[in-house]
């Protein structure tokens, strides 16, 4: 079975410094890991992570400042209001929810960093390649 | 336009190439459109790395760049000044983090290159949609209005005039000075308030770059970083600034008596009055809750004193219109309220002081000229100091009020032979070591420490002649007789903030104190930009903390915005579009900044730039698609998706 791919979306403060801390300290991070960099986790719309699993990712995984810490206030609480939408029209997809994640690292925690991407990869892989019957109805976005 | 990308494979010195394959990758980058030369590098941040970056781009003519390489945090802006400097815009390229997000972490080099491959992919395709962007400067102006004229205000406002700034400094009360002047001793020297401030004081009056602006409220504050306008609400002294020369002639004359708030209302004070002695401006000002004439009476004692004829008894209110580049808030603290703590007996019972009324007390200034006696005119033999009020209603330890408590100890002792001074605390947090010192000096004096296990459980009543105290002392309860209770309370947030903190939508936290942008990097800062802290109005602090904080904050204020410069805006900011806005104004709620406002003319949505952070929360937000994060746009993050994911 191929490796899953997991789309991260990280944000440029907190969670992208975590997986670069996670880096720089060598430690594991699945390949399936397919990073885009946002400036806030509050930039992501349900658009892009309809477009991530139409595009062939088998799991969507969104990564933002923890509460309270998010460089831009409240972005980050804007993306977990969002995300609970976003978690139920994946239902309506057929997407399982564990192909869907939405958590919090700080630029500090490049362990942490390394943890959760291997949980998501992990989850996802036990779930299987992600068939969407309706693909061809995931039209999203121009 | 053509895209002539050239992309650049930083080997970072066998970090990258020991794990990717970059003879595959290299092939694989010359073949995707656009592509003018794929090119290897050992260390392309070094010196000759960016020279070489430089000639590549100038010699294929390259239009864009994308680069294999480390974190864009590491040295993406080395490679944008680079092509600034041969005249390309700094945003049309992109990096792929190969080495931290993906040769660190993937020990497998077939794993590692095919995943870098897909980075590139990506890097290359979104590089192709990127826009250049100019960076806007704004004129602004380089003015500060500090509001608040305490020690912190006056501290700000005279390090910013030493800078040439011209400071407008604001206060409610028709003196500044602040608290410090209530003050008789001050840690950790003894000085005097009144004389630590005189001076400060002299040279605000006679500086030519600050405007003092007394008896004022700020209604609102509007704007951004630059150029802010605030609306300033001043009531009329009815005496002339520049004719009234400081004599009290007037308060003489004056018949009427009222509670005198500087010494916390234990005496009275006439109607028409000076704030304290040595106040500034040292002029006379009417209160016209207490004058006669403002009840319809046809008194007119002060003038009629008055030897320069300095009364204008009608003279009008007004508001005035103050721009400034900057902000200072220097607003101060609440004292915590003891009354409602029924159980100490403050406000019911005779001879329960707060410890700011028993500062007066023992003031040669004060209601009873530094004598200190009971409500009953006789002195008292014990003086029970009751620690930590108010600290489980607040929820938090102030932090600095047992200094100023044990300040007064000594002082009492001088004062009163005879009397006893009993501390009822639980931690003393003394923490300078003047402070630790001053436990010392106080028990060398006579004063004793009692150590109280829980002081939200100490007691004042009054079952005979003396004042009665109970309080936990171990698991048991032990009580001491006293004639005088004094209660140290903690500080809450300023009150009265409501309007500025709202118009400029500023954060606060649960105890009314001003939330700094980060507590530990930028605690001068407020939670706008071009808005700064000074002292108490961001939590309790003391007099050497508040005066160093209140500079700190004049510092930023000066060095942020700066006469004859302009400032440079935010770049990746996010903007809307009126051909194709609904009006919907879903934005304008999802901005943490308050930056996506209504334009009244169109009823459609406008990005504020300056005030804009980029974050693109209001694009992800918009339900018709038309707010744009510059670039972080839909389109450009789309493209990185799809490749990103693929192979």
């Amino acid at each position: 079975m191929a490796e899953p791919k997991v789309l991260t979306f990280l944000c440029n403060w907190c969670s992208y410094g975590g997986a670069d801390l996670a880096g720089g300290m060598h430690l594991d991070v699945p390949d399936g890991i397919r990073v885009v960099r946002v400036m806030c986790s509050g930039r992501v719309d349900a658009q892009m992570i309809l477009e991530g699993f139409r595009a062939g990712a088998d799991g969507v995984l969104v990564l933002g400042c923890h509460p309270g810490d998010c460089h831009y206030k409240t972005g980050n609480m804007s993306a977990q209001n969002r995300m609970a939408l976003v978690a139920n029209l994946l239902g309506q997809f057929g997407i399982a929810p564990g192909r869907f994640r939405l958590d919090w690292v700080s630029a500090g925690e490049g362990e942490r960093f390394s943890q959760v991407v291997t949980e998501m990869i992990d989850t996802v892989r036990e779930l299987g390649p992600l068939t969407l019957h309706a693909q061809e109805h995931m039209e999203v976005g121009t | 336009m053509t895209h002539k990308i050239a992309v650049f494979l930083c080997r970072c010195g066998g970090n990258i190439s020991g794990v990717v394959d970059f003879d595959a990758m290299q092939k694989e980058m010359e073949a995707l459109p656009d592509v003018v030369t794929v090119v290897d590098h050992n260390l392309l941040c070094a010196p000759d790395g960016k020279k070489f970056f430089a000639d590549v781009m100038q010699e294929h003519g390259a239009t864009h760049a994308v680069m294999a390489a480390c974190s864009p945090k590491d040295h993406e802006s080395d490679f944008k000044q680079v092509l600034e400097e041969i005249g390309i815009n700094p945003f049309m390229q992109q990096m792929a983090n190969i080495r931290e997000q993906c040769a660190w972490v993937t020990k497998d080099s077939e794993k590692a290159s095919a995943k870098a491959n897909a980075m590139m992919r990506a890097a290359v395709h979104r590089v192709t949609l990127h826009e250049a962007l100019v960076e806007r400067e704004i004129d602004c102006n380089p003015d500060v209005l500090v509001i608040g004229g305490g020690i912190a205000g006056i501290s700000a406002a005279l390090t910013a005039a030493q800078a040439d700034r011209k400071v407008t400094l604001v206060d409610k009360s028709h003196s500044l000075g602040g608290r410090l002047p209530e003050y008789e001793e001050v840690a950790p020297n003894s000085e005097c308030g009144p004389c630590l401030v005189a001076p400060e004081l002299t040279d605000v009056s006679e500086n030519g770059n600050i405007t003092m602006v007394t008896g004022a409220t700020v209604e609102s504050v509007v704007g951004f970083h630059g150029n802010f306008t605030a609306k300033i609400a001043v009531e009329a002294r009815r005496v002339d600034l520049d004719n009234c020369i400081g004599c009290d002639e007037c308060m003489e004359a004056c018949p009427v008596n009222v509670p005198d708030e500087f010494n916390r209302c234990l005496n009275d004070r006439t109607a028409i009055y000076i704030p304290f002695p040595g106040a500034v401006p040292n002029c006379a000002v009417i209160d016209r809750d207490a004058c006669l004439r403002d009840k319809g009476e046809a008194c007119d004692a002060c003038a009629t004193a008055c030897p320069v004829e300095a009364l204008v008894f009608d003279q009008a209110d007004e508001t005035l219109e103050v721009d400034a580049g900057s902000v200072i808030l220097a607003t101060g603290f609440d004292d915590f309220d003891p009354s409602g703590i029924e159980s100490l007996g403050y406000g019911q019972l005779d001879d329960v002081y707060t410890l700011r009324e028993f500062e007066r007390i023992c003031s040669g200034t004060g209601p009873h000229e530094g004598q200190i006696v009971k409500k009953n005119g006789q002195p008292p033999k014990r003086i029970a100091v009751v620690h930590c009020v108010g600290r489980s209603e607040l929820g938090y330890c102030s932090g600095f009020c047992c200094q100023p408590a044990l300040m007064t100890a000594p002082l009492w002792h001088m004062t009163e032979e005879n009397c006893d001074v009993v501390h009822l605390h639980s931690d003393l947090v003394l923490t300078t070591r003047s402070g630790a010192s001053l436990k010392e000096s106080a028990t060398h004096k006579g004063a004793s420490f009692v150590r109280v296990s829980d002081p939200a459980a100490t007691r004042v009543s009054q079952p005979g002649a003396r004042l009665k105290l109970s309080y936990q002392a171990g698991e048991g309860i032990a009580s001491l007789d006293a004639d005088m209770v004094v209660l140290v309370t903690g500080a809450t947030g300023a009150s009265g903030m409501d309007q500025i903190s709202e118009s400029l939508f500023l954060t606060r936290d649960d105890n009314g104190f001003q939330a700094a942008d980060h507590p530990v990097l930028r605690p001068s800062q407020a939670t706008l930009d071009g808005v700064y802290l000074a002292g108490c109005v961001s939590g309790p602090m003391d007099l050497t903390e508040s005066i160093a904080h209140a500079q700190a904050a004049a510092g930023l204020a000066i060095s942020r915005v700066q006469p004859g410069k302009k400032m440079v805006v935010e770049v990746l900011v996010a903007q809307t579009d009126d051909a194709t806005c609904s009006g919907c104004l879903i934005c304008l709620a999802a901005c943490p900044y308050h930056a996506v406002a209504l334009d009244e003319e169109t009823s459609l949505a406008v990005v504020n730039e300056v005030l804009c952070r980029g974050c693109g929360t209001c694009v992800a937000t918009c339900p018709s698609g038309v707010a744009v994060a510059r670039h972080f746009t839909d389109t450009q993050i789309n493209a990185e998706i799809q490749e990103v994911i693929r192979g």
